[in-house]
């Protein structure tokens, strides 16, 4: 198949269209890259950067973030801009004395598939992290988690596929898809016509009204993330964190009353501190709220009371794309030939996208690729079509 | 202050004040909210001193119908109790208006030698939003801008207007600007000394401007007059030169000038040398537009209104419904214009609000005098205008954002790479990243991108800005 | 830093009753009704902070609450805009 494939057009210019683009023109395919407005201008230039790989469900989901993790090193040295990518290691604070036995199990699940995690108490994780509220009850660490610059990532993966020819239209619509026999023929644009045999939504969470374009529903919702960033200050935290509310109840059922939104926080090379994040479903608005602002900075200052002394200076949003199982759609679509699914990363698009790009630049070329993409088709919401949507 | 009033007036400049006096007796609840000390904005602020009262134009200044001149709006001004359903509160920051016209309000504690606390955010709803946020001063960078002992011309008038201190013993004057004069003749009014007034307008393309000004005769007549009177006082002032670096170890000690030939560009060899204490300078105006931006308002790009403006209808409304307009942010014109639309908002607003505003065909009348008062802006922005071959000679060395200390060079260098919208440029190089929101260099930035790119203001998109629009305390967030 | 006291009052300017400020732990002459930044350019001060990552000292700018380089540190709380905030009696106020 992959030798017939004439032109391939990748709808967004997020972190995950941007990867494919890099990486189907390193492999010489003949690729164009709409985006409707600027890269990352959606969620990709509107999130924190965490790489983390404690937060991902042990399974197809953190095999998948492992192999991504493996592929920032190389992308470092690779891509044309500095992504800023940083093993700063990864704290999963514990902030009640019921999350510890819970995170106990957790810690030794991690271990038992090979991953390094340990558990410290509060005074352990005090002395690796001094301006931490001496309120919390320990950590888990992993020095596997990382964190890199969303926007730089996203601008290298394009400046990188610009390199190797592929071409990207930037402030350019998509009108329509074409269809022939069930088949892609080509894209409607504001830039006029253009003629594919192989399309690729990944339009993040926009990704639904390109599906609905061919009347494929797909169970991809808006989340919002709101997201506050403070001045660039001395270096405060030396690891990004996350608390431990949502992974805990994964591992005691119980504890789902306080499992909330959580919390995270990073610090940039630029010294500005990212916090988040809320999880909301508010359709497509990306405004800020006071009550999210305020939830995100209550939990954070909660954690690192040292905060309350910096200023904000920006808040934002981002449509993080939900699907409800958590898993992104990744592949082909059964009842359109020709129209791929690379969508639905919900939070994890950043630390995905290396491998996402991959797998699909080696699935649509049709070679092998280095991780099955079953268990990430479209199909597996179909057969209880109606729920999708929660 | 309350949870929601009928309507939220920000800026208490000319504009707000003209607005607060026509919507005051209607059994309103009015907000005027303002982030200086006192009221007044850059205009009035040295006449506004009194906190606690309220301020008001005579009523006789609109009912004329004729050209409002600043002079006139100074004189008419007069402090009167505070009527009944008006608010002002001060020092407080209007930080970002989200949907439904709900504003992020940050508001201080006070500030007592005990210690200044962080303050508290609240959400205040309006059911009318007048957005009357004024204007600032914009640049041309040059090598040395950033060192202590330059600032903007509007610095150097405040620190005489607001505190009584000169901003020297000894400034040079440079730029581009009306202020330049004002603050020329402030100076010496004080005592100062003025090492020279440079400005690089030649005198050939300001009287090639005069036919602009129609209305506004009395204007040029002033301006004849400053310049008199800076000849009278033997203050040096040149026409056609241009600052092209201030220098200085860790303050300001020399500064550097060149001529200009007649499309602005300097001409080699013709460099000077000052050594003033303190070098004043600006280039312009350009409108306040980060709230407007926050509360989701179509922008225009005009340069002959001070580039990117909000977008209003005749009755001053935005694009969003129930939010309106006033003064320097739909157009660069002068205070005059300022205080015709506040009361042309403030009698749109009464309209909505089915209250007889003022005498029969009062808002057709005040229509009549807005466009009076346009005339002026034409003519005020296209004398600021700065050429865009000043913007591509800019050298790679010069900073352009102060707060992310982002040089001209990594600009050049990613609208290169294809960066060439404002969105774009603004991720790929982090200008404008910083505290101050892009203030100052935004407006910079994108006549930097129309000069390198030649595209136009459409397609290299307009500024974004989101909420806060100022820095606020992290703990301000905290409710106790 | 020339830390001398100038003459740059203007004699007839209305003042309100004189206070005094510690800048940088030394007393410094100021009236009510004055901003920080016009106290502490009378006393001289001009270089208010240093840039982050160039090292270069800043001052006063915009005078108007818009750029942010007057920021110093007042009764503790860090980054308070000195043009914006006014001066009082027994004021602590810190540069750089």
């Amino acid at each position: 198949m992959g030798s017939a494939i004439s032109h391939i057009v990748i709808i967004g210019g997020g972190v995950i269209g941007t990867s494919i683009a890099w990486h189907l023109a390193k492999k010489a395919a003949r690729v164009t890259l709409i985006e409707s407005h600027d890269l990352a201008s959606g969620s990709s230039g509107a999130c924190d950067g965490l790489v983390f790989m404690q937060s991902k469900k042990p399974g197809i989901h953190l095999g998948l973030a492992m192999e991504s993790l493996k592929r920032f090193h190389f992308l470092k040295k690779e891509l044309p801009v500095d992504i800023e990518f940083s093993q700063t290691g990864g704290r999963v604070i514990i902030q009640t004395p019921a999350q510890y036995p819970a995170m106990e199990k957790f810690v030794r699940e991690q271990k038992d598939i090979g991953l390094e995690v340990c558990l410290m108490d509060a005074k352990q994780t005090l002395a690796a992290e001094p301006l931490l509220s001496s309120d919390i009850y320990g950590s888990t660490w992993s020095s596997l988690d990382a964190r890199v610059n969303p926007i730089n990532l996203t601008l290298g993966f394009a400046l990188g596929a610009k390199k190797n020819h592929a071409r990207i239209l930037t402030r350019t619509k998509v009108l329509g898809i074409h269809t022939q026999n069930n088949r892609v023929t080509g894209v409607a644009t504001t830039q006029g016509e253009i003629a594919a045999d192989l399309v690729i939504n990944a339009a993040g969470a926009g990704a639904g009204h390109i599906g609905q374009m061919v009347g494929i529903d797909l169970p991809i919702a808006p989340r919002r993330g709101q997201i506050v960033v403070t001045q660039p200050a001395r270096p405060m935290i030396s690891s990004c964190m996350i608390s431990a509310g949502y992974i805990a109840v994964k591992y005691d059922p119980s504890l789902a009353a306080e499992q909330g939104e959580g919390m995270s926080m990073e610090q940039t090379d630029n010294g500005n501190l990212l916090l988040g994040s809320t999880r909301e479903f508010a359709g497509f608005c990306r405004e800020n709220t006071l009550s999210g602002i305020r939830r995100i900075i209550s939990r954070t200052t909660e954690v690192v009371p040292a905060l309350t002394h910096l200023q904000v200076i920006r808040t934002f949003a981002g449509l993080r794309p939900y699907t409800p199982d958590g898993l992104p759609i990744l592949g082909p679509v059964p009842s359109l030939e020709g129209f791929f699914m690379a969508a639905g990363h919900e939070g994890d698009g950043i630390a995905l996208s290396p491998i996402t790009g991959e797998l699909m630049a080696d699935m649509v070329l049709g070679q092998k690729t280095a991780v099955s993409l079953a268990p990430f088709s479209l199909d597996r919401f179909i057969s209880r079509k109606g729920q999708a949507h929660e | 202050m309350k949870q929601a009033y009928d309507v939220v007036i920000v800026g208490s400049g000319v504009a707000g004040i003209a607005a607060a006096n026509t919507l005051a007796g209607h059994g309103l609840e009015i907000l005027v909210i303002d982030e200086n000390p006192q009221a007044g904005g850059q205009i009035l602020r040295q006449h506004c001193r009194v906190t606690d009262g309220f301020w008001e134009f005579d009523p006789r200044l609109d009912r004329s119908g004729r050209t409002v001149s600043t002079q006139r709006i100074v004189q008419s001004l007069r402090p009167v109790r505070r009527p009944k359903g008006i608010t002002c509160v001060h020092q407080a920051r209007v930080l970002g208006i989200f949907p439904d016209r709900q504003l992020l309000v940050h508001v201080p504690d006070s500030l007592g030698p005990g210690g200044s606390g962080p303050g508290h955010v609240l959400g205040i709803d309006a059911g009318y939003l007048l957005l009357a946020t004024g204007a600032r001063e914009r640049f041309l960078p040059f090598k040395g801008w950033t060192l202590p002992g330059v600032m903007s011309l509007g610095a150097a008038q405040i620190l005489m207007k607001s505190a009584g201190v000169l901003p020297a013993r000894h400034t040079l004057i440079a730029g581009t600007s009306p202020l330049q004069m004002v603050l020329a003749l402030e100076i010496l009014k004080n005592k100062g000394n003025v090492t020279a007034v440079l400005d690089e307008t030649h005198f050939a393309k300001k009287l090639g401007l005069l036919p602009l000004l129609k209305h506004h005769w009395v204007l040029a007549g002033e301006g004849a007059m400053q310049m008199l009177g800076l000849m009278i006082r033997k203050v040096r002032f040149r026409q056609g030169v241009r600052v092209m670096e201030a220098r200085g170890k860790n303050e300001l000690s020399t500064v550097v000038t060149a001529d200009l030939d007649k499309k602005g560009n300097p001409i080699s060899g013709s460099f000077q040398i000052y050594s003033p204490e303190a070098l004043a300078v600006g280039h312009g105006f350009c409108p306040n537009i980060e709230l407007p931006v926050q509360a989701g308002c179509a922008l225009d790009y005009d340069a002959d209104r001070g580039g990117w403006v909000v977008r209003v209808d005749h009755a001053l409304e935005t694009s969003v419904a129930a939010v309106y307009a006033a003064g320097e942010i739909t157009g660069i014109a002068g205070a005059g214009k300022s205080f015709v639309e506040g009361k042309l908002a403030a009698v749109s607003i009464l309209e909505k609000l089915g209250k007889t505003p003022g005498p029969d065909r009062y808002a057709q009348k005040l229509v009549r005098m807005q466009k009076q008062q346009l005339g002026y802006a034409s003519f005020l922005n296209q004398l600021c205008q700065v050429p865009s071959s000043a913007y591509e000679a800019i050298d790679d060395d010069v900073l352009i954002c102060r707060c992310e200390e982002i040089s001209m060079g990594e600009i050049r260098k990613q609208i290169a790479k294809g960066f060439g919208t404002t969105g774009s440029l603004k991720k790929a190089t982090r200008c404008g990243m910083g505290r101050c929101q892009g203030r100052i260099c935004q407006p910079v930035l994108f006549d930097i991108l129309l000069a390198l790119t030649g595209q136009t203001p459409d397609q290299t998109g307009s500024p974004s800005c989101r909420a806060p629009v100022k820095n606020v305390p992290m703990a301000a967030f905290l409710e106790s | 830093m020339n830390n001398r006291d100038t003459d740059l009052r203007i004699a007839w300017a209305n003042r309100g009753q004189k206070i005094t400020l510690q800048v940088d732990g030394n007393p410094c002459t100021a009236y009510e009704g004055e901003t920080v930044h016009a106290a502490l350019l009378a006393k001289g001060i001009r270089a208010l902070r240093i840039a982050g990552k160039t090292g270069e000292l800043r001052g006063i700018f915009c005078g108007m609450g818009i750029c942010y380089e007057c920021r110093v540190t007042i009764n503790g709380v860090p980054d308070q805009l000195a043009c914006m905030t006014l001066a009082t009696d027994g004021m602590q106020i810190e540069t750089r």
